[in-house]
């Protein structure tokens, strides 16, 4: 079985916490915008991030107790709309190691887990790559 | 010589690391690489106080400040507020110059 | 507010935390419900947080994921004139106002001013402060 990556144009490796700050929401656009372009596109978390795909979340956030039956989608939920939307052009990794440390596990289906001794491959396997943030 | 897209997320409330970036961009323009600094996020704040001596500096180098649209309303930044020469972009055409070959993107 | 009369201050000046993971679960959010359960709280809005008490600004904008438009993304200036409706006291440092402001118009009514021109809130005077 050939267990090379998939080539990209671009890596977005999220390393830094979520909720801190408005990476997500800037790695999540940039991520549409490259792909409704017609790009490959792998991302990568790290850290706290790996808990954004953790299947835990559920489709939606915990109820909001001023609108009540409004839903509103949970970090993993997004993950799939990309992953349903692009399946053929977009990867979504997971470090198994900070997986392991943050008690994301088990993630949504189609994120797979890659132990970080892998990563520079993913650094190889694309064009170009951004880090977003720090662990 | 190189064509960077340097990311700026974080701004003067995110400490003194916002201002280096910046002067490593205005560092690379003055060493002859082109160079297009795309502040986001937090970032964009220093494009709006009419403070921020670092961006003049890229600019008069001839680097480019691009200021993203969506975090600057986000903000509820005036865009009349927004820095001489520098241009409010969408997430488009910042995805299509990363896609460009041969240019190199850093994000802080 | 507390059994000796004395009132907690709230202060937030790490803004934009977080818009799509956080959406309704803002600070905000936090402020909001400490203020009910305290019958009343004081909030210092300083550096970009200011900009939360911004008036005439647009909408929240909103984010696309694969095939599905996001549009509950935090709303501060709402959240804001939520907060005044039910009984805060919200208060801008005037330091910052001159940073981001267009004119004696761009504070939403009922927001104070605070600084150098006006008396900052008196932290001896609360029961708490706290950075949120």
């Amino acid at each position: 079985m050939d267990r090379r990556l998939p080539r990209a144009d671009v890596l977005l490796a999220i390393m830094g916490p979520p909720h801190i700050s408005d990476m997500v929401t800037s790695a999540v656009r940039l991520a549409q915008a490259l792909l409704e372009r017609g790009a490959t596109v792998h991302i990568w978390t790290c850290g706290h991030a790996t808990g954004l795909t953790s299947a835990a979340l559920g489709d939606s956030k915990p109820r909001n107790v001023v609108n009540w039956s409004y839903d509103y989608p949970s970090g993993a939920a997004l993950a799939a709309e990309l992953l349903d939307a692009f399946p053929d052009r977009l990867s979504w990794y997971s470090c198994r190691f900070c997986t392991e440390e943050r008690g994301s596990a088990p993630h949504i289906a189609r994120i797979k887990q890659r132990p970080p001794f892998k990563f520079t491959e993913h650094l190889d396997a694309v064009d170009s790559a951004l880090f977003l943030g720090v662990c | 010589m190189d064509e960077y897209l340097l990311i700026e997320s974080q701004g003067p409330w995110g400490g003194p690391g916002a201002d280096r970036f910046v002067a490593d961009a205005t560092r690379l323009r003055r060493a002859g690489h082109r160079v297009a600094l795309f502040l986001v996020e937090n970032g964009t704040s220093a494009a709006f106080t009419g403070a921020d001596e670092a961006l003049r500096e890229l600019l008069e180098a001839g680097g480019q400040v691009w200021v993203d649209a969506f975090s600057t309303t986000h903000r509820a930044f005036a865009p009349d507020r927004l820095l001489p020469g520098a241009r409010l972009v969408d997430m488009d055409e910042v995805a299509g110059k990363l896609l460009e070959p041969g240019v190199r993107g850093v994000w802080h | 507010m507390s059994e000796d009369g004395r009132r907690r201050l709230l202060i937030i000046e790490r803004a934009y935390r977080g818009a799509l993971e956080t959406q309704f679960a803002d600070v905000l959010y936090l402020a909001r419900e400490l203020n009910r359960q305290q019958g009343g709280t004081d909030i210092l809005l300083r550096g970009l947080a200011v900009t939360y008490a911004a008036a005439g600004a647009r909408p929240a904008p909103t984010v696309v994921a694969g095939g599905r438009t996001v549009d509950t993304l935090p709303d501060p200036r709402r959240s804001v004139r939520t907060l005044i409706e039910e009984g805060a006291v919200i208060w801008a440092e005037e330091d910052d106002i001159a940073l981001f402001g267009t004119g004696p118009d761009w504070l939403l009514p009922g927001v104070r001013r605070g600084g150098p021109s006006n008396p900052l809130p008196a932290w001896s005077t609360y029961r708490g402060v706290y950075f949120l």
